[in-house]
């Protein structure tokens, strides 16, 4: 199919009223999650996974995205307003943000975060459409092999990105395998670790895991801190930023826009990983690093640009290789399956209206993004003051139901409040959840691919090294494995 | 943290040798032909020798036990929470959506947040029929009637 096909295709797709509607209806729900702290994208995704069941696989996925994309919109505005991040990818964002809103310069920070948000996103939609197709027609060398070493790369990248432990990130990513393991065996259909119960037979289900362990235990840790958060008091007077502005943000946009889409790229890599990154990358650019944290422009420019960015990248590996590169996009996964749209190459020749569609819905969604995120502030502010404990028990009921809804039974709850019990644990003693979560999904696949390979090259593991794709990522793996005991093992030596 | 820790890593390192146990229950197989517990094994294996890391690591981690990650905040609010959800999942199918998620609103606002009588029963019954009205009306999640079907014998 050529490009200009493929345009048509997007486009008449994209602006079918139903698909407007839902796409408008994601970014709004996804810019609300993202100005209200307390439910993340992934907790909101896995609720509203099961109500899209009704709807056609395209408008399905068009509103999940445009709530992950909608979410880094409304997150900075927490960001900057309140000084905690709405969203994780704008934690970031808080550093600068919220100090050019005490020196009154609120609007600037917020417009320019749209704006770099748009221009971002922009990019990412069009290297987005380059190189899908290529990295589709790429994929069909891929096999059990390549799948399986990709998959181990992307569960070690996150945890090597991660923020937390290597270790605790690596222990999770065991247990998360663990759990992935419940069920039948793909193969022999021999249940495992079900203890005689119907319900496990098919395995623990994704959405009230993911429910529990980011939603509900969110929820736990919020209501045990005293005190309401204190919203910076702030005229929004002047939301186009000047031409000075411009001059200083231009650069940082563009460098967080290339860096961001890459490292969403990356199994593991996830936009709060690109907004750091670029971050980091922009203090050191500047000719004035020692201004950062006092309120600069770049400091909000950059990372803005790089986490939106990073949220259109990281649909590349679903959509040509079928394989997540995070929770959000584990979730997505979800969605295309129940649908019976299977990602990977063959959904760009199966399904053309959806991988098109969803790619131009994705140019619609920012300029509503827009639309919404500048004017309406104002209004977004006011549900700021809207005290939590009206709140959380709206997100206690809409992760109670989303739960049900999975299989129209309380075993989906009863799931949810033990991983809310677990992932409120968890992060109390800092063990982080997104890893398990990647490797609680990529675990049957992975096992699949694995039991593949060893059958194809009839027990012996040189089929990983032999294939190219698969050798290289597991070089990879190794390094970001042996990496981090460098410097242990340079004070053994040197004590020895 | 040392002691965080050292409790969280043995308990981990126990799942994982339960774990592992229970994969070597099932057929583990061979490398030719890996059977249903050999990655369960694996897997368990894995965690099992990264606890044990852990718990020797904070041994020999330099940080001292920091403040106590239960002082200073109400984690008794969030463990009433879960036991209201408990009895909330017991009785859904019983008493219905309708009427066990009135209750469960209802001492949400007004037991862990110490809102006024007449605040907590309207946001809890605004609340609850909004949930009804967006998930079993407009979406058609079928919700348990409960008690309404059974005794009133009335259906919404």
């Amino acid at each position: 199919m050529g490009y200009w096909d493929a345009i048509c295709i997007g486009v008449t797709t994209s602006i079918e009223p139903v698909n407007l509607l839902f796409c408008f209806v994601g970014v709004t729900i996804g810019t609300l999650i993202g100005v209200l702290p307390g439910i993340g994208t992934s907790g909101t995704v896995a609720i509203l996974l099961p109500i899209t069941f009704n709807l056609s696989p395209v408008t399905a996925i068009i509103m999940l995205t445009g709530i992950y994309y909608g979410a880094m919109y409304g997150g900075s505005i927490t960001s900057i307003l309140v000084n905690i991040p709405g969203e994780a990818a704008t934690v970031v964002t808080c550093l600068d943000g919220y100090q050019m809103a005490r020196q009154g310069r609120a609007g600037v920070a917020l417009g320019m975060s749209a704006f770099g948000s748009f221009i971002a996103g922009y990019f990412g939609i069009l290297m987005l459409g380059v190189m899908a197709p290529t990295l589709s027609s790429l994929a069909f060398d891929f096999g059990p092999p390549e799948f399986f070493s990709i998959m181990v790369l992307g569960l070690t990248l996150s945890t090597y990105i991660g923020s937390g432990s290597m270790l605790k990130a690596l222990m999770m990513v065991a247990l998360g395998l663990i759990l992935g393991f419940v069920g039948q065996d793909p193969i022999t259909a021999t249940p495992r670790l079900t203890y005689g119960n119907p319900n496990l037979l098919d395995g623990l289900d994704m959405v009230p895991v993911v429910m529990g362990l980011f939603g509900l235990s969110e929820v736990m840790l919020n209501i045990e801190q005293k005190g309401d958060r204190i919203i910076y008091e702030t005229k929004l007077k002047g939301l186009l930023p000047n031409l000075d502005d411009w001059k200083k943000s231009l650069l940082p946009i563009g460098r967080g826009s290339l860096l961001g889409f890459f490292i969403g790229i990356i199994p593991g890599g996830t936009a709060m990983v690109s907004s750091f990154v670029s971050y980091a990358l922009e203090k050191k650019f500047s000719k004035h690093p020692e201004k950062f944290g006092t309120g600069t422009i770049e400091g909000v420019a950059g990372p803005e640009a790089a986490n939106n960015s990073a949220t259109m990248g990281a649909m590349i590996p679903l959509l040509t290789l079928g394989v997540p590169s995070n929770v959000v996009m584990a979730l997505l996964l979800a969605a295309l399956m129940i649908h019976g749209t299977p990602p990977g190459p063959m959904l760009l020749i199966n399904h053309p209206d959806l991988f098109w569609g969803v790619i131009f819905s994705m140019f619609i969604g920012n300029i509503l993004l827009l639309v919404l995120n500048l004017p309406l502030i104002p209004i977004w502010v006011k549900l700021l003051k809207v005290p939590y404990k009206i709140l959380f028990p709206l997100i206690i009921m809409f992760c109670l139901i989303g739960a049900f809804s999975v299989s129209s039974t309380t075993f989906g709850m009863k799931i949810m409040i033990v991983f809310g019990m677990i992932g409120y644990l968890m992060k109390k003693y800092e063990y982080e959840g997104g890893p398990l979560i990647l490797a609680f999904i990529l675990g049957p696949m992975l096992e699949t691919a694995l039991r593949q390979s060893l059958i194809i090259s009839h027990g012996s593991f040189s089929i990983f090294i032999h294939k190219p794709i698969s050798l290289v990522s597991l070089l990879i793996t190794i390094s970001f494995l042996v990496f981090p005991l460098i410097p242990f093992l340079k004070k053994s030596i040197a004590k020895m | 943290m040392k002691n965080n820790d050292q409790i969280t890593s043995l308990l981990l390192s126990l799942i994982g040798l339960y774990v592992a146990f229970e994969g070597y229950g099932l057929k583990i197989g061979n490398l030719q032909h890996p059977e249903p517990g050999f990655l369960i094994l694996w897997a368990g294996i894995i965690l099992t020798l990264l606890s044990i890391s852990l718990f020797i690591k904070s041994f020999y981690s330099s940080e001292g036990n920091r403040i106590s990650i239960w002082k200073g905040v109400q984690w008794q609010r969030g463990f009433r929470m879960i036991i209201y959800l408990i009895v909330y999942v017991s009785i859904f199918q019983w008493l219905g959506f309708l009427i066990s998620t009135f209750i469960l609103l209802l001492f949400l606002f007004k037991t862990l947040e110490s809102q006024k009588w007449s605040i907590a029963l309207s946001l809890s019954a605004v609340t609850t029929l909004l949930c009804y009205f967006i998930f079993g009306y407009s979406l058609e999640l079928r919700f348990p009637q409960g008690i309404l079907e059974r005794v009133f014998h009335f259906s919404l």
